[in-house]
């Protein structure tokens, strides 16, 4: 709290701290909600930009991490591709040997060849079905799957009622059923 | 409970939210009904399967230092007062229909200030030229002669006999004088500030850094801090970095110095400022508690791997006094 209002105060270096203390999970939900590191990189600068901007006019009366995620859950769904190779990078299927080894897309040695090719192909299925979804069903969907928050706090990040939250999940989970039925 | 509720609440226990009451209703339910019980099977091994095949983009330490460096540049644009969304402007992001649409736009609004800028009689073509108003002494007039430009009609003076309006009077001034003198700091830390050609804004700190100004000006240590963390040019951020350590080490330079080390995109200018800060241990301030977090936070975190051994040794000089 008392950095937050170091913050509002101007200092800069507090500013920076509060990122520091915030930003893995920014961008970890940026870089699940998206398909390319270019947009991940943008939702998390829109996101402490805004923070940076809205500053001054937060009032504690939420914590702090919550106000920054239902700003990143805000970007996110308002999020439009500004670079234009996203749209070529949708499926796996498309994306280049440089670009997925430069962002940690290592894979299992120990994984023969066919194996590999398998999961790349259930992968690139699994992203093209998310793709599919409304925004609000993808995002709540890879908040609970992939990045592992429960359905109450999922809730409070999308200030919305538990049961819009269940119901979004519900309708994505039996969406992906039906498109990945013969794959998984 | 109908098949139906007891959808929901297979829907909640595959997905890893159900509470312990509700997972007993179902495991009750389970051992009677095979139909539900195959959905329920289905249904964890479809999230099993989700979860083994990851997607999106692994946001792994080099993404994180990449973001965390272009937040840098979009927060110190915004400091500076541009807007962030300035440098994300990409034509080619526009669709090819309204590309055409603005493009037609931009022609004919680039014609209509042609015609206007050709046809139209400028009182500013004239440039009538006046006697200067300077005062003798260390400033005067570089040729005696003011040059008039822009010159707007508030009032025709249709009936009354009298004209009113504006213009912009520009004279060329010359001025000889010591680094002390206020007025000459204040016209360099003008320049420092506001000239667009980043040679000028060079030689406005050099000069001040050359002389060395020994006077604790507030305005010219503002601009020079200003300076060093705002100007895009990295040679004029040194420079005003390296009059910063001309002056007398006090906690406004101590901040600024920490600013420019935790977000100036330059490594130079990051070394620049470990060292600053390092000479400044025999100072009244010494290395206190703020400087050593943010040498903690770089040693461990900053990308270049010089600054971080840098920042760990002057670290450990530190805490070993």
């Amino acid at each position: 709290m008392e950095l937050v209002r170091k913050a509002q105060q101007g200092d800069i270096l507090a500013f920076e701290q509060l990122v520091f203390r915030h930003d893995k999970k920014v961008l970890s939900i940026a870089a699940r909600y998206v398909t390319s590191a270019d947009d991940a990189k943008d939702i998390y600068q829109e996101v402490f930009l805004r923070v940076y901007r809205g500053l001054k006019k937060f009032r504690f009366k939420s914590e702090f991490s919550t106000w920054v995620h239902r700003i990143t859950v805000n970007v996110c769904l308002t999020q439009r591709s500004r670079r234009r190779r996203t749209m070529q990078t949708l499926f796996l299927d498309d994306r280049n040997e440089e670009d997925s080894e430069a962002h940690g897309e290592i894979r299992d040695p120990a994984m023969g060849p066919d194996h590999q090719a398998v999961n790349a192909d259930i992968s690139s299925r699994i992203e093209k079905a998310l793709g599919g979804l409304s925004p609000k069903q993808k995002l709540v969907f890879t908040l609970r799957h992939y990045e592992g928050y429960k359905l109450n706090e999922i809730a409070v990040m999308m200030n919305c009622a538990e049961g819009t939250v269940k119901r979004y999940l519900f309708t994505a989970t039996r969406r992906m059923r039906d498109q990945l039925k013969d794959a998984i | 409970m109908t098949h139906d509720g007891y959808r929901d609440l297979l829907f909640l226990s595959a997905s890893g939210d159900m509470d312990a009451d509700g997972q007993a209703v179902l495991e009750r339910h389970l051992q009677t009904c095979l139909r539900c019980r195959k959905e329920y099977e289905d249904l964890r091994s479809f999230h099993a399967a989700l979860v083994a095949h990851r997607v999106g983009i692994e946001p792994d330490e080099r993404l994180l230092a990449e973001a965390r460096q272009e937040l840098r540049l979009a927060l110190r644009r915004e400091r500076a007062g541009h807007p962030a969304w300035s440098g994300w402007f990409n034509p080619g992001a526009i669709a090819p229909l309204y590309r055409y649409a603005l493009g037609a736009a931009f022609t004919l609004a680039v014609g209509f200030l042609l015609g206007r800028s050709l046809f139209l009689p400028s009182a500013a073509q004239e440039t009538p030229r006046l006697a200067s108003p300077f005062p003798a002494g260390g400033v005067r007039p570089e040729e005696d002669e003011t040059r008039i430009t822009n010159v707007h009609f508030v009032d025709h003076g249709r009936g009354t006999g009298e004209i009113e309006f504006t213009f912009d009077a520009v004279t060329p001034v010359r001025m000889r004088g010591s680094i002390d003198d206020p007025k000459i700091q204040k016209v360099l830390t003008h320049a420092m500030l506001n000239e667009e050609n980043p040679g000028i804004r060079l030689k406005a700190v050099n000069a001040i850094n050359r002389q060395g100004v020994e006077t604790q000006d507030v305005e010219t240590k503002s601009a020079l801090i200003k300076a060093m963390e705002m100007d895009a040019n990295v040679g004029v951020r040194k420079e005003a970095l390296n009059a910063l350590r001309r002056l007398p080490f006090d906690g406004e330079i101590k901040k600024a110095m920490l600013r420019a080390l935790m977000s100036d995109s330059n490594p130079g200018l990051r070394v620049a400022a470990i060292n600053a800060l390092d000479s400044a241990r025999t100072s009244a301030l010494g290395m206190d508690s703020d400087v050593l977090d943010v040498l903690r936070q770089k040693a461990a975190t900053d990308d270049n791997n010089y600054i971080r051994v840098k920042a760990r040794a002057v670290i450990l000089e530190a805490t070993r006094q």
